[in-house]
């Protein structure tokens, strides 16, 4: 399964699902491919604005997510949930769950 | 929003967009025959069964999906007849829709999302429906599980038949960080709820599930007892959050609150909601695709 990431928010590991192509079909980086800080300049050199990326490269370790817990800077708080209200309790419920999830 | 049409400009419509593709405008001859069937009091299950294996694809596909986890069933069910006397021929039309439906949009490809992901999340939706209906106690829960299942089928059109808008609908919802049907709103005036309302309506779908998908996204209609929006809405959000296939959207659409307070399903229910729709998504996005 893959999701599709803003370019901006793309960090290095994340794995790409798809080849990505500039205008005229010429392979920029293909896919599979880990990212590293290198690659993701050449993407943005490129004006590539969105990537699909791998969904489980995407699983931040435990570690980091125990420290996104905090910062209330994960994933799904900053892309995904962005338009909901962060205090509704079904919306902070949802999250919890989420969050136990991918650290199965 | 002006249409160019040739060389005249028209208002750009749900209705329009719906018109614009002429292999969508009415269901397949097959489904319309099986409902006047199950409708007749002198046809038989037999007659039912003739007309479902006019199509041997779609007889394989019933009996696969009746045999799933999804019905769960103890003994196998090896003829349509069998299968429309365990299932009951009203889910089995329903059953019959989906199908229909699935194949029809099959060849339409465009170049936002890939028809996989979007019937993964609109099968995972019409399931998240049914599992809130059936949590809920509604014994219609087919009826849930089709509104569910066309929810944003709208989009589909628009993003097959409408590239250009699409991509600046899409880029909108990017550029100024709304949902993606925030972004239709302010380009069209309208948003896919409204194009797949139009069409269920051509389809002549119940008008339950015509307003399931028109006010999925709001506003809250005051009809006595019927939640099928809100249900919907829930699924909608729970499926995004899930991140199960694609329907084009980035974000997950903001929950109206007072769409969640008219289910009175408590917040410690949803982790079981979650577990009930990803299982039974498991057994059988397979059979649809």
């Amino acid at each position: 399964m893959s999701v599709i990431f803003s370019i901006q928010h793309i960090s290095p590991g994340m794995s790409l699902a798809d080849d990505v192509l500039d205008n005229g079909g010429r392979l920029l980086v293909a896919a599979s491919t880990t990212l590293d800080d290198k690659k993701i300049r050449v993407l943005k050199s490129w004006g590539v604005s969105e990537v699909s990326i791998r969904k489980e490269s995407t699983i931040p370790s435990t570690a980091a997510i125990t420290a996104n817990l905090q910062s209330e800077n994960t994933l799904h708080n900053m892309n995904q949930f962005q338009c909901n209200d962060p205090g509704h309790k079904a919306v902070v419920e949802f999250k919890k769950l989420l969050m136990e999830r991918e650290c199965n | 929003m002006q249409l160019r049409n040739k060389d005249r400009m028209m208002e750009l419509t749900a209705e329009v967009i719906v018109g614009h593709n002429p292999d969508l405008v009415t269901l397949p001859d097959l489904y319309f025959k099986l409902e006047q069937t199950i409708a007749s009091p002198t046809s038989s299950i037999d007659d039912a069964a003739e007309i479902i294996h006019s199509d041997p694809a779609l007889a394989a596909r019933l009996l696969k999906i009746a045999n799933s986890a999804f019905y769960s069933h103890p003994v196998e069910i090896n003829t349509v007849q069998r299968a429309l006397m365990l299932i009951g021929t009203r889910q089995l039309k329903e059953l019959a829709m989906a199908t229909v439906v699935i194949d029809m949009f099959k060849s339409l490809n465009n170049p936002f999302i890939s028809m996989k992901d979007f019937w993964e999340h609109s099968i995972a939706c019409g399931i998240a429906c049914r599992v809130i209906a059936i949590y809920l106690g509604k014994r219609d829960y087919e009826q849930y599980y089709l509104a569910g299942l066309f929810h944003v089928i709208g989009r589909l059109i628009l993003f097959t038949d409408f590239p250009e808008i699409s991509e600046k609908t899409t880029e909108l919802s990017l550029e100024k960080k709304i949902p993606l049907f925030e972004a239709e709103n302010e380009i069209m005036g309208f948003n896919h709820a409204n194009i797949g309302h139009a069409l269920l309506k051509n389809w002549n779908l119940p008008l339950a599930q015509q307003q399931a998908v028109q006010f999925q996204h709001g506003p809250q209609t005051d009809i006595p007892m019927a939640i099928l929006p809100e249900t919907v809405h829930v699924a909608d959000w729970l499926v995004n959050g899930l991140s199960i296939g694609s329907s084009g959207e980035q974000y997950v659409p903001p929950l109206i609150d007072s769409f969640w307070q008219r289910l009175e399903i408590p917040e410690s229910a949803l982790g079981e909601l979650i577990d009930q729709t990803d299982q039974q998504y498991q057994s059988v996005a397979g059979l649809f695709l």
